[in-house]
């Protein structure tokens, strides 16, 4: 039983990361109908700068936080301003769009790797020290820590999109562009706005996962593939229900990586996103958003 | 070739967008369905299209049940249509554009293609006459190697009905071919459709535009949310009262 | 515009060669038989195996020109069918003796029945969501080949030297295969999509509905596209076991499938030229620019990025667009000079 918990623990932990691709994933999403396949390589980043800032640096976190901070902001910038706008001002059609990201998460790994070398380097959690005992079940302080940010992240997010002007405007702009360019929305500005969230929290995450499972080039696909399972199933739509999405994700692969077999966890999980995608329904599929 | 719609119903979930419409489409005559925004006219079109399947009723085409067929299957029976909203093909050139509504019936398929055929290429040879036969009897010819995103509006709209002639259907369904057209284009496109109809094409179209549909159609069907409230010829329907307070009721509400 | 009535059909002039060949066939003509016979004139070996590098992966990349650029199906795991083609035609081989030829048939019809099966729900969703889909397709396959050990030999692979299972006189020749195979590929292509059928597809690739309106069967192309495309790419594959003579997971994961798709836009998405033209470029230019080797994929990458932006009919629409820009230009000065 104990075991049980103590994969639980985390699964929901791990989950909770996988909430935040898909929280990140979700907000281009709605506000251009953009599916940015670099989330991944996005929290690679975040897990990446960590490491190199607080390990190699030898800064503390508080300082390392604003460092990753700040990366994550100039990402945005170059992501939205170098490739996003130019793309959709020429009119690009979806496939360039798809590719483009890709290519876009490719020059982040590669850079990674010459920076860094392919392997994977391990970084300390914030709160070091002994896990805390609940029972019987281990809790390390960084899987608490991860909850608690991803759980909060979602609900800032939230408030921001319902009770924020700017985020109300934001929605608007994701419904119908047209109709809010017309209404005096400032849609150019928006839209970066809903690249700077979507790829702090996504960097954020790569920050809070990196002492759990250490920070590598190659760590984002597997992740990110997850991230847009639990988007897909949470039906494209909400972000709470991404991350609870998220979270049963991560618990199935906790517990069948242990009770099943660690070996073929992985493949569970891309068999959950191709059975979401394939059953998911009609109008969720034409409800994307234009670039 | 009479097109007939009985007692056509649709639903959307809870809203009804067409209520136990029923009409007539002479053969070799043009008819107009007309309506304030809203009326249900392009849900009508759709129904007898293929894009949607009417909740209730019947659509038949020469005694031949077509109710909800695909649009595949609705080309086959005759009906060709055109679009509003023009998407080109962006690689196409108009010329190429053209020959593709010959596609389904060149005789090309997969394994022919593949084995390269002499017959291929005879095909090919032929739709490209017949596609420059289509442009020119319109008058784009010299369109023919353009591409179709490049040209004005207009000239876009008259290309739909260039892909619908070459389809080679007895029956056009032109959705609202008029819009967006100058003076001049609407004039030349009354002119195309006089000349289409003395050829004996059938002809249903969509419009929001009175006077251009009081110029050209034959015969007029009238819609308000959903239902007929008018059926006659374009002399009878200009005076039909209810029809007048339909559109000036709209401009009163406006004002 | 100036119509009022229908003008009558008058006899028009032939603008076209009517029943004569267009020159450009008699190069393709010429330009196969010299790839076939390369072998007999090309004395590096190394320059040899460059070459055969290239045609397999041009046939891997026709397979995604035909898949993405035609019919304008994202495919993010053309990956998965290459595996299928390689490790078939290997286990038959080494593990059930199956003569080489027969496995291959095999191999290619599986790869064929496979894509098949992969299309039916994959026809339900388009653009991203299907990228997304082939995504996770290929990373399960990715997957099981590693974890399927008994049968694939897990991260080790399997062996098949040259000379045990394809004998001496095919090894020797098999060179002039991969290239013959290259040739039969490119013209598989080139004969769908030369004609009707070929309009067909960017029809049904750029508006759906329109085609489908105009009589196209949407669903059934973009499933026998997707079949042949699975055929190609199994085809690659089985190429690909006796080219390198062994089969391992590395070469058969998403990093294979996003070099398919750099060379297909660095070469050109909807042109079967530029699928070899990609090829040449993602072989030739690691080997002509040494230094860079670290780099490969960061410059890759950007290259990409730099088409997207700048050229994104890749290097052969660059091309057909400059020489019809000249065209258009000597039009406009020598006017009289009809094309």
């Amino acid at each position: 039983m104990s075991t049980f918990l103590q994969l639980a623990v985390s699964g929901v932990a791990l989950g909770s990361i996988y909430g935040l691709i898909a929280l990140g994933f979700l907000v281009i999403y709605h506000a251009t109908g953009l599916v940015n396949f670099a989330q991944g390589q996005l929290l690679m980043v975040g897990a990446m700068a960590t490491y190199l800032l607080l390990m190699q640096v030898g800064l503390g976190y508080p300082l390392t936080i604003a460092g990753v901070i700040v990366v994550a902001l100039l990402l945005a910038l170059l992501f939205r301003y170098g490739l996003h706008r130019p793309m959709v001002s020429r009119g690009a059609p979806t496939t360039n769009m798809v590719v483009a990201t890709i290519a876009f998460g490719l020059v982040l790994t590669a850079a990674a790797e010459l920076f860094i070398g392919n392997t994977k380097y391990g970084v300390d959690p914030v709160f070091p020290g002994a896990p805390l005992v609940v029972g019987s079940v281990s809790i390390q302080t960084q899987s608490l820590l991860i909850v608690v940010v991803a759980w909060a992240l979602v609900g800032a997010i939230w408030f921001f999109f319902t009770k924020t002007l700017t985020g109300v405007s934001l929605r608007a702009v994701g419904l119908n562009r047209t109709a809010a360019a017309v209404s005096g929305v400032r849609v150019s500005r928006l839209i970066t706005i809903a690249f700077v969230i979507s790829v702090t929290v996504t960097v954020i995450g790569g920050m809070l996962v990196a002492p759990l499972i250490g920070a590598g080039p190659e760590m984002g696909l597997a992740i990110a593939v997850k991230g847009f399972a639990a988007a897909v199933i949470g039906g494209m739509s909400s972000v709470y229900r991404g991350m609870v999405a998220g979270v049963a994700i991560g618990l199935i692969e906790m517990l069948s990586s242990y009770y099943i077999s660690s070996a073929y966890a992985p493949v569970i999980a891309y068999a959950i996103l191709f059975l979401a995608l394939v059953l998911m329904p009609a109008r969720v599929r034409q409800s994307g958003a234009h670039a | 070739m009479s097109l007939i719609v009985e007692n056509v119903t649709k639903r959307f979930g809870g809203n009804t967008a067409l209520a136990d419409v029923s009409f007539e489409v002479e053969a070799g005559a043009l008819t107009a369905l007309i309506g304030p925004n809203g009326a249900g006219k392009t849900t009508m079109f759709n129904c007898i299209a293929g894009l949607h399947r009417p909740t209730e009723g019947k659509v038949s085409l020469d005694g031949r049940d077509i109710t909800g067929l695909a649009p595949a299957k609705i080309l086959d029976a005759g009906i060709a249509r055109t679009f509003q909203l023009v998407r080109s093909f962006r690689e196409l050139t108009v010329l190429e554009t053209v020959m593709v509504a010959g596609h389904w019936r060149s005789g090309q398929s997969f394994w022919n293609s593949i084995l390269a055929s002499p017959g291929t290429r005879r095909s090919d040879e032929r739709l490209e006459e017949e596609a420059r036969g289509t442009l020119h009897a319109l008058g784009l010819e010299s369109l023919a190697d353009k591409r179709v995103h490049e040209l004005p509006y207009g000239q876009q709209r008259l290309i739909e009905i260039a892909k619908a002639l070459m389809t080679g259907a007895k029956t056009l369904l032109l959705d609202e071919p008029a819009a967006g057209l100058h003076p001049e284009e609407a004039l030349a496109l009354r002119g195309l459709l006089a000349a289409l109809r003395e050829r004996g094409t059938t002809i249903l179209l969509v419009e929001h535009n009175m006077p251009f549909v009081l110029s050209i159609a034959d015969h007029v069907v009238v819609l308000e949310f959903g239902h007929k409230i008018a059926d006659g010829s374009a002399a009878e329907i200009a005076k039909d009262q209810r029809v007048i307070d339909s559109y000036l009721g709209k401009e009163e509400d406006v004002a | 515009m100036s119509t009022t009535t229908l003008r009558t059909q008058r006899e028009l002039p032939r603008t076209r060669l009517h029943g004569r060949r267009r020159p450009g066939f008699w190069v393709e003509i010429a330009a196969s038989a010299l790839v076939i016979l390369l072998p007999s004139f090309v004395a590096s070996p190394y320059l040899m195996r460059l070459f055969q590098d290239v045609a397999i992966w041009s046939i891997l990349a026709l397979s995604l020109t035909l898949v993405l650029g035609f019919t304008g199906q994202i495919s993010l795991g053309q990956a998965a069918f290459y595996a299928v083609g390689a490790y078939t035609s290997v286990i038959l081989q080494t593990a059930l003796g199956v003569p080489a030829l027969l496995a291959w048939v095999v191999a290619i019809v599986l790869g064929m029945a496979l894509a098949y099966l992969i299309s039916v729900p994959l026809l339900r969703i388009h653009g991203h969501f299907l990228a997304l889909g082939t995504l996770a397709l290929g990373l399960i396959v990715e997957t099981l080949l590693v974890q399927l050990a008994p049968i694939t030999g897990g991260h080790d692979g399997i062996r098949i030297p040259g000379v045990e299972y394809l004998g001496e006189w095919m090894q020797l020749r098999f060179p002039y295969i991969v290239l013959g195979t290259l040739v039969a590929a490119y013209w598989l292509v080139r004969n769908l999509t030369q004609h009707s059928m070929g309009r067909a597809f960017f029809a049904l690739r750029d508006d759906p509905a329109g085609a489908a309106a105009l009589g196209i069967p949407v669903a059934r192309y973009k499933t026998l596209v997707f079949m042949i495309g699975g055929g190609l790419a199994a085809t690659a594959g089985v190429l690909y076991a006796h080219h390198t003579q062994v089969v391992t997971p590395d070469s058969f994961g998403f990093d294979t499938s996003i070099e398919v798709l750099l060379i297909v836009i660095i070469g050109g998405m909807s042109s079967r030229l530029g699928a070899v033209v990609g090829a040449v470029v993602i072989v030739f230019f690691p080997e002509w620019l040494v230094f860079l080797e670290k780099a490969e994929n960061l410059v890759f990458g950007l290259v990409v990025l730099a088409i997207l932006l700048f050229l994104p009919g890749g290097v052969v629409g660059g091309v057909r667009t400059f020489f019809s820009g000249l065209a258009r230009r000597r039009e406009t000065h020598h006017p009289e000079v009809a094309s």
